[in-house]
């Protein structure tokens, strides 16, 4: 692969995917970034990344089913959805289309990063102990 | 003799008055004519004759005309006026309804119609700005925390990476918390418009009020408000959401920062272990007739707390109770003058089914009993006798005296006007003017209820105001929590 990318973030507000894409890159990771569910699932770092921020109110295709056909493809990689609207009832649903985590908007720095870090280390110590 | 028969007596009187009036003039004139008759003519006579019975009709037909006018066209006119008004939309509109008279009856109806439908057009205002601000909430919270997140990340990314500039540092500290705090208002637009269970565990009342304070330290800070805590020691850990019972302990300290003003003052924050018998204390969550209709009524409130309603009938008129939820507790209100009496039958305002009790009778003065079907509390009983207090509930009365934390806020500040009281926990009530949202008390009690815990004001105007929230240690499982709207039974 002569490209690796670590994170996908899928946010039609282009304020959120800059501000993503800048703290994660200053945490050493490489972010992709797409405005809508077609062109994220279009993006060549889906099949690549170790994970994927996706929310949930896109224009075209919901949130949700985006998920799902992401996890459809990639059944082993943390989605976490990030939403303005953060329910209960959204969080479950969310759940239920395949998510990994949940993350309410706005986020700060420290918020964003905390719920990454603490998804990527579950898959690690999952990778791990599929390897040993 | 029935009033409303009275005007048909007083018209058919002055019927036969007239009449009289004309026969006895026209008699007069006879005999006149027999004594006279050699003295008189007779054409004069006949025309003398002419004249007085003329004058008798025209003189009971002033008087039939005054009586009408008094009895029927002035009260019909009057009518006629507040109909108009009404109609020009004036939902305030009352016509005097004094006399006995049909006609008094008709203004009493119209009144009693002007009424609710007053009290409808507010409900479904009420009812129509929650769905709205449900609505408006979720669009906002949508719309509002995209851009809230660019802010923030880039706020807080900057200002770690600041930190050898302090000057710098402090100034994107101040956008920081700022964009923290509209993050809050637009998540209590979110609770509010749909206000979550919450997830209990064991908290410590003392920790979630020292977090609470030490969220709004700086904003106290700033206000020249002082805080004076008495925080009990080993209080026990109480069944609760850590994160809604913070927001209540905010809301309310911030409230009465917001009393105290801009001359400063002190908030007083406590924290305590009581007892408090279920009499007076414990609210009816439930009640249901032997048909099982619900006769709680959100739309009626007594204090804070939908009503128990039921209709009263007596020999004139019928009357709707609106019984005090608040078990022992006996500030009922009903909607016609409840008249003394032996007629005191109670029926459910839905299927009509009575309420009293064949089988028992009031152990203070022996007149009927009526009781409602209150859930978990099995049966809650009344005494029928107007001015009798007497109540019952074997399960509350077996239960004594349950334990609640409790936290006091009480401030310095203005107070709060009696006639503020009631409406404190409404929705949209707010006495700050373009400074409140008026969601801010609606929530706290949406919480403290949903924890099937109690909170209550004391307060009088220019002597500072405590709010007392207690939660229960051993919680009977809360009825959905409603907010304290006028008329609107559930969230949008």
């Amino acid at each position: 692969m002569s490209e690796r990318w670590d994170v996908l973030v899928i946010d039609d507000e282009p304020v959120v995917r800059d501000a993503a894409r800048l703290v994660l890159e200053q945490e050493g990771l490489r972010v992709a970034v797409a405005a809508d569910g077609d062109e994220g699932l279009a993006h060549e770092a889906l099949d690549q990344c170790r994970l994927v921020l996706c929310d949930v109110m896109l224009p075209g295709r919901d949130g949700f089913d985006v998920v799902a056909d992401i996890r459809a493809r990639r059944p082993e990689v943390p989605i976490v959805v990030i939403t303005g609207y953060a329910t209960t009832a959204m969080a479950a649903r969310a759940l239920d289309s395949g998510a990994t985590a949940f993350l309410a908007k706005p986020f700060d720095e420290e918020e964003l990063l905390e719920q990454v870090r603490r998804v990527l280390e579950r898959t690690d110590a999952a990778e791990k102990e599929g390897r040993s | 003799m029935k009033p409303r028969i009275g005007i048909i007596v007083v018209l058919g009187v002055a019927v036969v008055t007239a009449a009289t009036v004309g026969v006895e003039s026209v008699l007069i004139v006879r005999a006149h004519r027999q004594a006279l008759h050699a003295q008189l003519t007779q054409g004069a006579d006949q025309r003398q004759m002419v004249i007085l019975a003329l004058l008798a009709i025209a003189a009971s037909s002033l008087l039939l005309w005054g009586l009408i006018g008094w009895l029927v066209v002035r009260p019909v006119g009057r009518l006629i006026s507040g109909t108009r008004k009404v109609a020009a939309g004036d939902l305030h509109t009352m016509i005097p309804d004094s006399d006995g008279t049909e006609l008094g009856d008709l203004a009493r109806a119209f009144n009693d119609m002007v009424k609710r439908l007053g009290e409808a057009q507010r409900q479904l205002t009420q009812a129509d700005k929650l769905a709205s601000v449900g609505r408006l909430a979720a669009g906002v919270a949508h719309e509002i925390n995209n851009p809230l997140t660019g802010v923030l990340t880039y706020a807080s990314f900057l200002q770690k990476r600041l930190q050898d500039r302090p000057e710098m540092a402090q100034d994107l500290e101040v956008v920081v918390r700022e964009t923290k705090r509209c993050r809050e208002i637009v998540r209590g637009l979110l609770d509010f418009s749909r206000q979550t269970p919450p997830k209990s565990q064991p908290t410590d009342l003392n920790e979630v009020v020292r977090r609470g304070v030490a969220v709004i330290m700086n904003q106290l800070a700033l206000r020249r408000v002082a805080l004076d805590f008495d925080l009990a020691d080993g209080m026990r850990p109480v069944p609760a959401d850590p994160n809604q019972i913070q927001q209540v302990v905010v809301n309310l300290i911030l409230n009465a920062a917001d009393a105290i003003g801009d001359g400063g003052g002190t908030i007083h924050v406590r924290t305590a272990e009581v007892e408090r018998p279920a009499r007076g204390h414990t609210v009816i969550r439930s009640a249901k007739c032997p048909k099982g209709c619900d006769l709680l009524d959100p739309g009626s409130r007594i204090g804070r707390h939908p009503g128990i309603k039921v209709i009263r009938r007596q020999k004139d008129h019928d009357a709707v109770v609106l019984m005090d939820p608040v078990y022992g507790r006996v500030n009922h209100r009903a909607s016609a003058v409840l008249e003394d009496g032996t007629i005191s039958e109670y029926a459910c305002p839905l299927c009509r089914t009575r309420l009293e009790l064949p089988d028992r009778k009031c152990r203070d003065c022996g007149a009927p009993v009526l009781a409602v079907n209150a859930g978990a509390f099995g049966r809650v009983e009344w005494c029928t006798r107007k001015g009798c207090h007497w109540t019952r509930c074997e399960v509350l009365d077996a239960r004594g005296s349950q334990e609640f934390a409790e936290i006091i806020i009480g401030d310095t500040g203005k107070g709060i006007a009696p006639e503020d009281l009631d409406h404190l926990f409404e929705p949209f009530f707010s006495t700050k003017g373009h400074h409140g949202t008026g969601l801010g008390l609606a929530v706290t009690w949406g919480i403290v209820e949903g924890h099937g815990g109690t909170i209550d004001v004391h307060s009088e105007l220019g002597q500072g105001a405590a709010f007392v929230v207690r939660l229960p240690h051993a919680s009977p499982a809360p009825a959905g929590a409603a907010p304290p709207a006028a008329g609107a039974g559930g969230m949008p």
